[in-house]
């Protein structure tokens, strides 16, 4: 495919590369990613890899529960790279695959549309998307699973074979062990495609073509019809859903593009990209005046049918869902979907000089690149003094890691402390309080009292600190003081302080382990 | 056929501004206030001079209510208003149709202004700078004609509607200022000279402007991202986004289904792009409201319409034969979308009838105070449009006097006032002796704000609804210059 394109078109590729490096270089050049989400995925790959390591004492407090669920792409790979690599490594061995298959697939898919590979520059900022930012890592990553998805679709619609068959079968089962998300938005897209093709609807060539769409179903449908016994936490009752107003719905999708960076800078970079994507649209028209016109169908209009999807997805999917199980930011997550889609609207050959009209569209790319790059830098720094800080924790004991308010760093937009416990636990094993509990991939064996991760405030030392050996806090005196008092009673004492960090260790017999018990999951 | 269809547009656009009892316009019956009492300057019953005179420098508001002045020598006041407001209505989606014509772009597209009649600017007090997006359109028109075809006639309708652009809006004129350089400079830059008698109008205007001292805010760029489609249309309810998002797709599908030539003759460059990228660069950087050199209010946000605008000409190429067919929709909710308002603005009456009605046993020069309690119950125009609040403006309307929240400036100054408490919550009835009514509103029971004692001094008159108008039993009138 590349070999292709460098007969094609060398400029392109040069583009294309010099934009992938930039969009995987913030992955690289710090260690830590402010990603809301991602400590508590990593931990979670972590635990499932070193499950029966005694260094960590996973096992001790937790059960793993490998049932056939989504998440499995991310958690199993990142598993099975462990054995090579670090975890977060190996996390970002999976990002760096994320970031560079999202651009690739929509040059593919722009190419099957029967449009200009160059729009598939618009791909490479929406890598760094707001979604990201939230570490819907998943999610993410079968965002561009689904676009390669749905070139194999549109393949095996234009020449069906047993090959392609049991390619789109697999690849769209595979979807499912990604993220619900895009593996329905690829069923239903995919679906379109199938009736966006020629005589659609004559039997035979309706079963050929949908037959595997309709066949990646099964494992959707059998998961949700054994839904109990996968473990995961569903609670009983009504469904209920959470529908935004449409004027928040429409007030709230700039916030949800990229707006990684705290500055408006992104903005200004979503700003360029639309303007880019006008003169393109005018640009694009010049040239096809047609007289007499083609007929039009259904075909011509593929790109448009997964926009159109796309926004329905942004307007009318509900905002949340609280049950059957808790389930945040549901319609805006596919506003990055709708905006990668909408770049592949624009119709026009460019070639030659009119390649030039990227310009600005590859120069924001690589704008917003290098611009993440330097924030995760920042940050880095930021979090300078952690990693001699938990290196100074013994293995085996208990640690409780308390983030303060604020929760956020002044370079990003998320609350990126929120979950910061899972990088202790990370390091140093053992149990931790914060991780997600739902029932995949871990399920608690046993439980040690703390506060809810968004009041630290109210750790309690007389019921809770006695089971716990050492206290890692963060931003711990900017708002709220707890352990110095402490200190001053001879409960607990300073062992190291860094940065916005602290470590505190309580002075007496090391922290009983907790007995087995039934603890329950999550409850929303 | 365009004619035809842009008359049935219009006259639905007409619907809301002539059923419609009160209209759901911020502002709007204080200016028709002041309007009220320029119109009686003179007349010995009304004595609007023991407050008010004449303050008529070249100043923007001559276009709103310099006309609307005209027209109520002939008509009454609230009506002139409404005649004022068709025009406008007509004159918006004209305007883009011979900026269409001028960039090469199908005129057609101007039913798109239709939707943008009722825009922010004009729901939150801002119809001077609605009046000046009509003139800005035929400016502009005349000027790319003018620098296509230069001519004679061309020049003096750029130079009169530069002239009239800034007895508009200010910030109008701003923008037409900035694009003529932006058009003139790639072909005829002498054709700037043409600026200059607005200009020197300008400046001999600002210096009549107030200016402000208050801080500058500069809000956040997700914020103005955030805020663009409510900044472009008359919300209430979602029925504006529904509206929004419906014309985008069928401008969407326009765009994207353009074919011209290879020249693209007919749009002749990227020179109405340019003019969209400015307004959307002064949507981007502007203040949130600018105080120096001039105060003008909601500096950014008004130039989303014109964004809007701009953008709905984007589409290259003919429409014509079944591609025309798409502005059926476009149509269909210009007709809908004014009947909607209408619709919305009849729950605006119930407020303030009362107001209304009371306001109408005040006798000629006669000075009402105003109290208006924060009425809970939810208008459906949205946060940014209060409409009860103007109630105070419904007593001068019919009377004259004083009014303490009447914004003065252009065309009258305060000569004289009446001793105003600074709190409005627990009456005083000696502070407030000079007023010759008191019009409150929410008041639990009667004699609320004023107390028990005061019934002798401040007889209640009349009841209506939520309003009670009390009349002060003896006259003082003592006026502080």
């Amino acid at each position: 495919m590349i070999r292709r394109a460098w007969q094609e078109d060398r400029a392109r590729v040069l583009v294309f590369a010099a934009l992938a490096v930039a969009t995987v270089l913030p992955l690289w050049v710090g260690r830590y990613l402010p990603l809301l989400d991602g400590p508590n995925h990593l931990s979670a790959i972590a635990i499932w890899h070193f499950e029966h390591d005694p260094r960590f004492d996973f096992d001790h407090s937790y059960y793993l529960n490998k049932a056939p669920l989504p998440y499995w792409v991310h958690y199993y790979a990142c598993h099975l790279l462990a054995y090579l690599v670090p975890v977060e490594v190996a996390n970002k061995i999976f990002l760096t695959g994320y970031a560079l298959a999202l651009p690739l697939g929509a040059a593919a898919l722009a190419r099957r549309f029967g449009r200009s590979p160059w729009l598939a520059l618009f791909a490479f900022p929406l890598v760094w998307n707001f979604n990201l930012a939230e570490g819907f890592i998943s999610y993410c990553a079968g965002l561009a699973a689904c676009v390669w998805g749905l070139c194999l679709v549109d393949r095996h619609c234009e020449r069906p074979s047993v090959t392609s068959t049991l390619a789109v079968l697999g690849f769209g089962s595979l979807m499912y062990f990604f993220h619900l998300l895009p593996y329905m938005f690829f069923l239903v897209a995919a679906g379109l495609l199938v009736l966006a093709q020629d005589e659609p609807l004559r039997i035979r060539r309706l079963v050929e073509r949908g037959a595997p769409v309709v066949g990646s179903c099964a494992i959707g449908m059998w998961a949700y019809v054994h839904e109990r016994s996968l473990g995961f936490r569903s609670i009983s009752g009504e469904r209920n859903f959470i529908f935004d107003p449409l004027g928040e719905v429409i007030a709230h999708v700039p916030g949800r593009l990229l707006n990684f960076l705290s500055s408006g800078r992104d903005e200004w970079v979503v700003a360029v990209l639309a303007c880019s994507w006008i003169v393109l649209v005018l640009a694009g028209a010049r040239g096809r005046d047609v007289d007499p016109r083609r007929p039009f169908g259904l075909y011509d209009l593929r790109a448009e049918l997964c926009f159109a999807l796309a926004v329905a997805c942004v307007l009318f999917l509900p905002r949340s869902m609280h049950r059957p199980f808790n389930w945040y930011m549901i319609n805006l997550r596919f506003v990055p979907v709708a905006a990668l889609f909408g770049a592949l609207l624009v119709r026009g050959d460019f070639a030659g000089r009119r390649r030039w009209l990227f310009a600005p569209v590859a120069a924001a790319g690589l704008f917003y690149a290098i611009d993440v790059a330097r924030m995760i830098v920042v940050f880095n720094r930021h979090v300078d003094g952690f990693d001699e800080l938990v290196a100074k924790i013994p293995l085996h004991r208990a640690t409780i890691t308390l983030a303060f308010q604020p929760r956020s760093d002044p370079e990003v937009n998320v609350d990126c402390f929120n979950q910061w416990p899972s990088y202790t636990q990370i390091r140093r094993g053992g149990y931790n309080f914060y991780n997600f509990n739902y029932g995949f991939p871990l399920r608690y064996k046993r439980s040690r009292p703390a506060p809810l991760w968004n009041h630290p405030e109210m750790f309690n030392f007389e019921t809770m600190g006695r089971a716990w050996d050492y206290f890692l806090t963060h931003n711990e005196g900017v708002r709220t003081s707890l352990f110095p008092a402490l200190a001053t009673e001879g409960k607990v004492v300073l062992v190291y302080e860094s940065g916005p960090w602290k470590l505190w260790q309580r002075i007496g017999e090391p922290a009983p382990e907790p007995p087995v018990t039934d603890v329950p999951l999550n409850a929303y | 056929m365009f004619v035809g269809v842009l008359l049935l547009a219009w006259i639905s656009a007409l619907v809301p501004i002539w059923a419609a009892p009160v209209l759901p316009l911020e502002g709007w019956y204080e200016q028709l206030a002041l309007v009220q009492l320029w119109s009686h300057l003179g007349d010995a019953r009304w004595a609007v001079e023991r407050f008010y005179a004449r303050a008529l420098a070249p100043v923007p508001g001559w276009t709103q209510l310099g006309l609307i002045r005209a027209l109520a020598t002939v008509l009454p006041v609230e009506t002139a208003g409404r005649a004022w407001l068709s025009v406008y209505a007509l004159a918006l989606p004209v305007g883009v149709a011979r900026l269409a014509d001028a960039f090469g772009r199908s005129r057609w597209l101007a039913l798109f202004a239709f939707a943008l009649v009722w825009n922010l600017p004009l729901a939150v007090g801002q119809a001077s700078f609605a009046a000046g997006l009509a003139l800005l359109a035929f400016a502009v028109a005349e000027l790319e004609l003018l620098l296509r075809r230069p001519s004679r006639g061309h020049a003096v309708a750029v130079v009169a509607l530069g002239l009239l652009l800034w007895l508009t809006d200010a910030g109008a004129w701003g923008f037409f200022v900035l694009a003529a350089i932006v058009l003139c400079a790639t072909t005829r830059p002498a054709a700037l000279t043409l600026l200059l008698p607005s200009v020197a109008l300008a400046l001999v205007g600002a210096r009549a402007m107030p200016s402000g001292d208050t801080p500058t805010t500069w809000p956040a760029m997700i914020q103005r991202l955030a805020d663009a489609p409510s900044s472009m249309v008359l919300t209430f309810g979602d029925r504006a986004y529904e509206l929004l998002l419906l014309l985008g797709g069928v401008w969407l599908i326009l765009l994207l289904g353009a074919r011209t030539d290879e020249a693209d003759t007919q749009a002749r460059g990227f020179r109405l792009e340019a003019l969209t990228l400015l307004a959307l660069l002064l949507a981007l950087t502007l203040p949130a409201d600018l105080h120096r050199p001039v105060e003008l209010g909601g500096a950014a946000a008004r130039f989303w319409p014109v964004v809007a605008l701009l953008l709905a000409l984007a589409p290259h190429g003919p429409l014509d034969g079944r591609r025309r067919l798409w502005l059926l929709p476009v149509l269909a909710i210009v007709i809908l979308y004014p009947l909607g308002i209408r619709h919305a603005a009849m729950t605006l009456e119930k407020p303030l009838h009362g107001a209304r009605r009371l306001a109408e046993l005040v006798e000629p020069g006669a000075s009402t105070l105003t109290v208006a309690a924060f009425d809970p119950e939810p208008l459906p125009f949205g946060p940014r449009v209060h409409v009860v609040s103007q109630a105070h403006a419904f007593p001068v309307l019919v009377a004259g006097g004083f009014d303490p929240a009447l914004p003065v400036g252009f065309p009258l100054r305060r000569t004289g006032l009446l001793p105003t408490p600074p709190s409005l919550g627990a009456l005083d009835p000696d502070a407030i002796a000079s007023w010759d009514h008191l019009l409150t509103f929410g008041e639990g029971f009667p004699y609320e704000r004023l107390g028990p004692d005061a019934q002798s001094r401040f007889p209640l008159d009349a009841t209506d609804g939520k309003w009670r108008l009390y009349r002060r039993a003896a006259r003082s009138g003592a006026v502080q210059p």
